[in-house]
């Protein structure tokens, strides 16, 4: 009985001409390649062309309305002192819901991207994409995990860092989202957060003397 | 091209037939909005009445507003108003809760997302449990607020959802901008405190 895998009478075009096969080959990729490249590659898009918002100017970015007034370097927001070696960076500004249905934290903080290198997660891992680690209402030091519609609260946006990371200045860049469906469960949502506005902002320095937290 | 050649073409021609059929019925099939019999049940009602959810009973007993509420000693002020709904939950068969409250107002939907929340355990059949519900809401929304109560925190399809008008008004809304802070009411279980 024959065996399959013997190679067949009739050779293939790439056991003919293996050379000219795989320069073949070689030129579609390098072609392929070259056209992304050209088009702006697979990277995600850092267009330049973000709008310029001044501090205290209010600036749309579905679902959002953003107005970002200041910002210090502290070691005390709301009560709460930063641990040994590490700092907040606070935003104060306004933040208003422009839908129809309530969203959460996660929508909030996609929305807010700093240049702020060394910074944390709300469960203390390293922060990637710049978002708060949390967002606090200025009138009362509460959380802020989500909003409804049509509320508009004065917050702080609040970065914990490394004291040595603290810069003097930030940029903000502010993301817009898309309401669609979901490509897995169809569910409609906000995704695809995009940068369409960016704010630059002085940051207070440090006080000198860090807070004594009092025991409890 | 020999016996495996012909094999491993078709399988690939297959796998391809396969892709291109899902993206032709990608968004053709039928979803939540295309399946109308999925609909939850709406069981409409007003403040004081007993909404019959085939699993439990509800009641809404009493709605408030206020400009500020105390949780645990922290207090929360709203930049529009809180309205605290006080419900009482009665399982049918087995132990049951309401997890998925909301308030709606025209097409504006305040879910438990943010400050708001819904404080209710499970109690065992015929016995009842005292529940709270409290959302911030903007202060144009209050007349129109209409509370939704159900027994699974996110699906509805086929089950039934208790929907009852608060009955507020722009007063109630003015009243509750200028209230004192309120205290979270406790929620309980068997007789009302």
């Amino acid at each position: 009985m024959p065996d399959s895998r013997e190679p067949t009478p009739r050779r293939g075009l790439l056991r003919r001409h293996p050379w000219v096969v795989g320069a073949a080959v070689l030129v579609t990729v390098l072609v392929v390649v070259g056209t992304v490249a050209a088009l702006g590659g697979l990277a995600r898009t850092s267009p330049d062309d973000l709008r310029a918002v001044a501090p205290g100017e209010e600036a749309v970015a579905a679902p959002f309305r953003v107005r970002l007034d200041r910002a210090e370097a502290t070691y005390e927001v709301a009560g709460d002192v930063a641990d040994e070696g590490l700092a907040f960076v606070v935003l104060e500004g306004g933040l208003t819901l422009d839908a129809e249905e309530s969203v959460d934290r996660v929508v909030v903080g996609e929305a807010l991207s700093a240049d702020l290198t060394s910074t944390y997660t709300t469960f203390g891992g390293p922060e990637q994409e710049g978002a708060p680690t949390s967002v606090v209402v200025a009138d009362d030091g509460t959380e802020l995990n989500g909003l409804g519609p049509g509320l508009t609260y004065d917050v702080l946006l609040v970065w914990v860092i490394d004291e040595a990371a603290v810069p003097s200045s930030m940029s903000v860049r502010l993301r817009e989202h898309t309401w669609r469906a979901g490509f897995i469960d169809k569910v409609e949502a906000w995704f695809d957060p995009s940068p369409v506005a960016s704010i630059r902002l002085e940051v207070a320095p440090l006080p000198d003397e860090r807070p004594v937290e009092e025991p409890l | 091209m020999n016996g495996r050649r012909r094999h491993q073409l078709g399988v690939g021609l297959v796998g391809l037939v396969l892709l291109g059929l899902a993206t032709l019925l990608d968004g053709r099939l039928p979803d939540e909005d295309a399946d109308p019999g999925a609909d939850a049940f709406l069981r409409t009602a007003a403040v004081g009445d007993r909404v019959d959810l085939r699993t439990m009973d509800v009641r809404v007993d009493a709605v408030r507003t206020t400009s500020a509420l105390v949780r645990f000693g922290v207090e929360m002020r709203s930049p529009g108003v809180w309205v605290v709904v006080e419900y009482t939950v009665v399982a049918t068969d087995e132990n049951t809760s309401v997890a998925y409250a909301e308030l709606r107002a025209g097409d504006r939907v305040w879910s438990l997302d943010g400050r708001s929340s819904n404080d209710c355990s499970a109690g065992p059949p015929g016995v009842q449990v005292g529940c709270v519900a409290y959302f911030e809401v903007p202060r144009d929304a209050v007349p129109d607020l209409r509370v939704w109560l159900a027994r699974d925190v996110v699906e509805l399809r086929y089950d039934a959802v208790a929907d009852i008008d608060l009955g507020l008004t722009a007063a109630d809304a003015e009243r509750g901008g200028n209230a004192p802070p309120l205290e979270v009411p406790d929620t309980w279980l068997g007789e009302r405190p």
